[in-house]
């Protein structure tokens, strides 16, 4: 049987990939990673939204053998020892979530941002941000906390 | 470990009066806290504890005089509301709650209330922490799950969850504080007055401390003294009206918020999926799994009725994984009946409720003249962020289910009624869940699931996609509103308004769930068939004085499932009356705030009004093609005034975009300003994605659109970086509700800009479609 070795917050991974799953399929259901959610399971919403090899994959649309040797990051890999990712704290500390689903998605895309934006104006969160939908309307808050966790990083370094 | 959650909590009830738990339940309980389910730790533990749960009925309405008041009273809402009505109809059962204080001297509270992202979870525990003097973190709260014993007490809709919880909860959690202090005074040999308390500790005089965990005496049994506790005076309010963050905001972030499908509470339930027909109302005719059932990872393919419409049928596909699940779905061959709706469009069923919609009032000829027209709000799907969802095991002797329902009683009835068991042999786990807005009224998943682990005689996970969701889910009904305002054309004494005038005609609201049945239980003179009337009569009112004003509903069902969706009638009915009265403030060559000030016939209206004049500088001068626009709505005992600016395009690829949201709110007193800040923008964005973005089609008996990438809710770019919101100060009344209020303001105000901005009168939705040149 076909074996897919890679690495998912920092914990190597060996599985059998008979089934060609979809990536996020792989995670939630037979690694029990239930970090990334599905929302339309089509990539047009961000709710699985994780970082493959420091880049944004939408796993819904991701074949598993795509990931041979990747080195995959999600929500609950982002805190390190419990520490909360900048981006994190500023999530918590402008009170985003609302019922949360989307937010996983929402948090990885703005670490992305901030990674290669440390200071986005309006029209690079709006840019960065539109393909990931908050259904329950957090986008006003989504954008304060991008700026709150803009100056928590700077601050830091 | 053989015990649910569930039976726990009974056990916890009922064995309250002995503080004493054998070793044996300790280690019981330490299990329980290992099966993951982190917010059931802590309770029961060694030592003592007490719960309470008071019975208190008969509130400010008995339900005659209620019934009295429902009779022959044209715009009802202004006297008895649908929040009336639910207060009056759950009044005996809301001060049934369960509040513990455990051996480590903390707080456990069951919430008979759904969490959808609304933030009751966090008021409750607000009003819990102020009455019983402890920190919000020393409570760990958790959501009920259906318990016959609250009968109408439990259903979360109608924004009516923190008033209903108001006068109850505060009123239960002063009688255990006062328990808690008759315990204090035994103990330290003082009377009662010489007792304080603070975070979870009585204070005697002397400043000796003693933990609410240390004090039994007296505590257990009959104290009818407790009864007479009183909440306490708003002026000594330490945590209500401060900004509270969701208590659950670190699980989120970190992603250890479990939703259904993430729950791992029976083992071996198995992801599942159905294959449903290409259109409403289709059914299997035969099917053929050969290139299915081989594929890695398939457990079981069966044949399923479906609930959402009961006449249908599809093919459940139970997997090892929603992927395989998939795959196996999409190797099915099944041949299909096509829907009783084949040929159902949406122009069909307009001209349908055009057929059935009631006349308006006649102009008289010469001497009057109106504005208004017809308005039509297609239909709208809820598309909360996660889709319908149960886990459901009716394998062993009691059938279980995990869901997110904001009726479980319902649920747990239309279950047992399902599968030919008794309603107590249905335990119905509630889940908190990704977002509601009047979708988890019906818990469609959770009677499918329930049904379909019988016949695959499995536990299972059953999710519906996305594509379900939108094509088979439920949704807002496609409306029809003649709104018709009157008034004298005034060549002696000036223009007069004379009569305002509302009808109409929209597909049946499906209200199965149960809200009807809190309401049917006032004694079953509001008969069900009357029940839609009912909803719109409590919920439907002109808040100005313009003569004589008649709002009717008729309604006419069709092959769409509906539920209500944010706002139930007013998201639609209300608009369009506030489009209306601006069209009336034109006519009278009136500007549209000092003619809403000077017609309004609400105090509080008026102030919320002028506070968003004032604060979003109504009459400023906009560059061509931008405009501001006002909207107001009284409802759940609150009132909201919204003002937006709008910018419109004349390239039919551009959309018109609110570029500032201001939103004035008074809903008697805020218990949680960031809570209610956050409802309020959410339901500003809701819409903008109704009014300007994105609809349903019905092409066909079957819905046209599938996922997000057709259904356009708003993304981040359509909403502003300029939103305000302001509150009210309180005014001594009970909180109102606020969760659906902001829906029909900002929507109104968004038509109103609109039609400032290009001159065109706003009659159909969403505006991009219809006006693409606006
Ligand atoms: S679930 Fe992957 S993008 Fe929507
Ligand atoms: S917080 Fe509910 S979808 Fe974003």
């Amino acid at each position: 049987m076909p074996q897919i070795t890679f690495n998912v917050n920092n914990n190597p991974v060996s599985i059998d990939a008979e089934n060609d799953d979809e990536l996020l399929y792989l995670l939630r259901d037979r690694l029990g990673i239930t970090g990334p959610k599905y929302g339309c399971g089509v990539g047009v919403c961000g709710a699985c939204t994780i970082f493959k090899d420091g880049e944004l994959v939408r796993p819904c649309i991701v074949p598993m053998e795509e990931v041979e040797g990747a080195s995959l990051t999600t929500i609950e890999g982002l805190a390190v020892d419990d520490i909360l990712h900048p981006v994190q704290e500023a999530w918590i500390n402008e009170d985003v979530a609302q019922c949360g689903f989307c937010q996983a998605g929402q948090i990885l895309t703005a670490v992305k941002l901030l990674e290669s934006n440390p200071n986005p104006n309006e029209d690079d969160i709006d840019e960065a941000m539109s393909d990931n939908i908050c259904r329950c309307g957090t986008y006003h808050r989504i954008r304060k906390a991008i700026k709150h966790a803009a100056a928590l990083i700077q601050q830091t370094t | 470990m053989t015990k649910s959650n569930h039976a726990e909590q009974i056990e916890t009830i009922t064995s309250s009066q002995k503080h004493d738990q054998s070793d044996s339940d300790d280690e019981h309980i330490v299990e329980t806290e290992n099966t993951g389910r982190r917010k059931f730790i802590g309770y029961m533990l060694k030592g003592s504890s007490f719960a309470v749960a008071l019975h208190i009925t008969g509130g400010a309405l008995r339900p005659q005089d209620a019934n009295a008041q429902l009779l022959g009273i044209p715009e009802l809402a202004d006297e008895l509301d649908l929040t009336d009505l639910l207060l009056i109809s759950g009044d005996p059962f809301y001060y049934d709650y369960l509040i513990k204080i455990t051996s480590d001297n903390r707080v456990r509270f069951e919430l008979p209330r759904m969490e959808v992202g609304q933030g009751i979870l966090t008021a409750a525990m607000m009003i819990l922490a102020e009455e019983l003097d402890v920190e919000m973190s020393s409570i760990d709260a958790t959501l009920s799950p259906a318990e016959i014993r609250r009968a109408t007490g439990q259903i979360t809709g109608g924004s009516h969850a923190i008033t209903s919880l108001w006068d109850p909860l505060r009123k239960v959690a002063a009688a255990l504080l006062l328990k808690i202090k008759l315990s204090a005074a035994v103990h330290f040999g003082l009377s009662v007055n010489e007792i304080s308390t603070e975070n979870g500790f009585a204070i005697d005089n002397d400043g000796s401390r003693i933990a609410y965990s240390e004090l039994t005496a007296g505590v257990e049994g009959r104290n009818d003294a407790a009864r007479l506790a009183q909440p306490k005076d708003p002026s000594q309010y330490k945590i209500i009206g401060t900004q509270q963050k969701r208590v659950d905001a670190r699980d989120i972030v970190t992603g250890k918020l479990d939703f259904a499908m993430d729950l791992d509470v029976v083992p071996d339930a198995m992801p599942t999926l159905v294959a449903r027909p290409p259109s409403l109302g289709g059914r299997v005719i035969t099917f053929d799994d050969s290139e299915a059932i081989g594929l890695p990872g398939v457990l079981a393919i069966k044949e399923v009725p479906l609930d959402v419409d009961a006449n249908s049928s599809g093919v459940a596909v139970v997997a090892r994984s929603f992927g395989e699940a998939f795959r196996a779905r999409d190797a099915l061959n099944i041949s299909w009946s096509v829907g009783a709706a084949e040929n159902l469009s949406d122009a069909e069923v307009i001209e349908q409720l055009r057929a059935i919609n009631l006349p308006t009032l006649p102009n008289i000829p010469l001497a009057t003249d109106s504005v208004g027209g017809e308005f039509i709000f297609p239909y709208l799907a809820h598309a909360p962020m996660e889709t319908m969802t149960a886990v459901a095991d009716a394998t062993g002797s009691k059938v279980r289910v995990w869901t997110g329902a904001k009726t479980p009683l319902a649920a747990q009835a239309k279950i047992a009624r399902d599968l030919g068991v008794l309603p107590t042999d249905v335990e119905l786990n509630v889940i908190q869940s990704g977002g509601s807005f009047g979708r988890r009224l019906f818990f469609d998943a959770a009677v499918e699931g329930a049904r379909i682990s019988q016949i695959v005689n499995r536990p299972i996970k059953l999710m519906f996609t996305r594509q379900d969701d939108t094509k088979f889910g439920r949704a807002r009904p496609l409306s029809l509103h003649n709104v018709k305002a009157t008034y004298t054309r005034g060549f002696l004494i000036g223009k007069k308004v004379l009569s305002f005038d509302h009808r109409a005609a929209t597909a049946e609201l499906d209200l199965e769930h149960g809200f009807g049945d809190g309401i049917t239980a006032l004694g079953g003179e509001l008969a069900p068939a009357a029940f839609s009337q009912t909803i719109w009569h409590s919920t439907q009112l002109v808040q100005y004085k313009f003569g004589v004003t008649s709002l009717l509903l008729n309604e006419k069902k069709f092959v769409v499932p509906t539920s209500s969706w944010r706002g139930i009638y007013s998201g639609t009915a209300a608009v369009a009356n506030e489009i209306v009265v601006d069209e009336l403030a034109r006519a009278m060559n009136k500007d549209e705030y000092q003619f809403r000030l000077q017609m309004l016939d609400d105090d509080r209206s008026k102030a919320v009004l002028r506070k968003v004049s004032q604060e979003g500088n109504w009459g400023r001068s906009m560059e061509k093609g931008r405009a501001q626009g006002l909207g107001l709505h009284k409802e759940y005992k609150s009132r909201a005034a919204v003002l937006v600016e709008l910018q419109t395009f004349k390239d039919p690829e551009k959309e018109s975009k609110v570029t500032k949201i201001v939103v004035a709110l008074d809903v008697n007193r805020v218990l949680n300003p960031t809570g209610l800040e956050a409802q309020v923008i959410g339901a500003a964005t809701d819409a903008i994605t109704y009014m300007i973005r994105t609809s349903l089609h019905l092409d066909n008996g079957a819905i046209r659109e599938s996922s997000y990438g057709d259904f356009e809710i708003a993304r981040m770019r359509n909403t502003p970086p300029d939103i305000e919101v302001h509150f009210m100060p309180p005014n001594g009344e009970t909180p109102g509700g606020a969760g659906e209020l902001v829906v029909p303001a900002a929507a109104a105000a968004i038509a109103n800009a609109f039609a400032r901005a290009t001159g065109i009168a706003p009659r159909r939705f969403p505006l991009r479609d219809f006006y693409p040149e606006g």
